[in-house]
């Protein structure tokens, strides 16, 4: 089994580790907390130091001197947090799974939920589609698939050997594929919904002799 | 109206499409203003609101509309009719697909410079790409099933499921390239068998 990701460890894009896994919040991650909070309401443009500041109960002031970077920095930090609490969220899951299926249906079911639920994602999506949508899509998810790699290889390598860089490849375009574009026939919520997409569509073609 | 101004109207609607995407093609989507289309396509700014009621929005989403519309024929044409195999058929698509989205020199440097404002537009056409794909995909997978090829779906529903997973990944490979180097027939037939026909073939 590969090492277990805590907060702590860096992991490229996860180089300020944040959150998720401490257990009384200090200010830095209220404020960060307070601004998922905002984004979900208002979206990335509309979203203001102020009413950061005023969701975490805190004065300007206080925000400024944890961010003295002001508002980029602050939702740098947020997009950091958010990222790592996916991460953390799905090392847990996939060190729970018992079988090669039971890690794929962790894998996809966990993203699927993450990004379907998230509401600062659903959010800013919905009012400015401009911002996220094309960090996923055509030659800008190549960085994606390349940090979801470092993370899941280890994870999958025991089960594929060599297939773990292009099957982790393979589990985004799934994952992004039902988040952007839902399905009547997957719905994340299910687990037996999710299971049968893996079964019908990803281990299926597993078993399938390489072409050469 | 009649057959022959409606034909006139075709012909004016297309011009004005062709004057947006020129338009578009030197000098941006950020940038594309009524006035340039309208000299563009030597036709008045209020020819372009009387066709176009949504003005610049609607003039960039049809001008999307028809492009998509183009690179899917495009695609389809380039895929051989039986008797070439259901995988035959998808390694075709997949490769034709990702060969005309890296051709499109236009989208590609918009997908470069502008894709804030693209890909949104793009996202939005996705559906219905992804529909036609997937009744195209539907009906090679009864066809090869009629012919007696080794399939393992046979009823309508597991067909219909097969189809619209292997539309979604045809659409993702095409438009990123990540590790498979689609140019390469045999690495696309590796892809294809795996990945997209995965529940498709025994």
């Amino acid at each position: 089994m590969p090492p277990a990701l805590d907060a702590e460890t860096d992991f490229g894009l996860l180089s300020q580790p944040m959150g998720a896994s401490q257990a009384t919040p200090g200010p830095d991650e209220r404020i960060v907390d307070a601004a998922v909070r905002c984004l979900a309401r208002f979206g990335l443009s509309k979203t203001t130091i102020e009413d950061i500041a005023r969701e975490a109960g805190v004065g300007r002031a206080t925000v400024y001197r944890a961010f003295p970077g002001g508002r980029e920095s602050l939702l740098d930090a947020v997009f950091t947090a958010e990222v790592a609490r996916y991460f953390v969220e799905l090392d847990r899951a996939l060190c729970a799974a018992d079988s090669f299926e039971d890690l794929l249906v962790a894998a996809v079911g966990h993203s699927l939920r993450f990004l379907s639920e998230h509401p600062a994602l659903r959010t800013i999506v919905a009012l400015e589609p401009g911002v996220l949508l094309p960090q996923f899509s055509f030659q800008h998810l190549e960085p994606v698939l390349a940090v979801v790699d470092a993370f899941a290889r280890p994870h999958l390598e025991p089960h594929v050997g060599d297939d773990a860089s292009a099957l982790a490849e393979h589990l985004v375009r799934v994952v992004l594929s039902y988040t952007l574009h839902p399905s009547d026939d997957v719905d994340p919520t299910d687990p037996a919904s999710v299971r049968a997409l893996v079964q019908d569509h990803v281990l299926a073609g597993l078993r399938s002799p390489a072409a050469r | 109206m009649t057959p022959a101004d409606a034909a006139r109207g075709d012909a004016a609607r297309e011009r004005i499409l062709d004057a947006t995407f020129a338009a578009v093609a030197r000098g941006g989507l950020g940038e594309l203003t009524v006035e340039a289309v309208a000299s563009e396509a030597g036709v008045s700014r209020a020819t372009i609101y009387r066709r176009f009621p949504g003005g610049r929005e609607q003039l960039i989403t049809d001008t999307v509309e028809r492009e998509v519309e183009r690179f899917l024929a495009r695609v389809v044409r380039s895929v051989p009719d039986a008797p070439a195999t259901v995988t035959e058929r998808v390694v075709a698509l997949v490769m034709s697909a990702h060969r005309e989205l890296g051709a499109h020199e236009v989208m590609q440097r918009l997908l470069r410079e502008e894709a804030g404002a693209l890909v949104p537009e793009l996202v939005s056409f996705a559906p219905r790409l992804h529909d036609h794909l997937r009744a195209l995909l539907a009906a090679w997978f009864r066809a090869a099933h009629d012919a007696g090829e080794p399939v393992v779906v046979t009823d309508d529903r597991v067909i219909e499921r097969a189809a619209d997973h292997a539309a979604r990944m045809v659409l993702s490979y095409a438009g990123t390239r990540g590790r498979t180097d689609l140019t390469r027939e045999r690495d696309a037939e590796d892809l294809v068998r795996r990945r997209i026909l995965g529940g498709v073939l025994p």
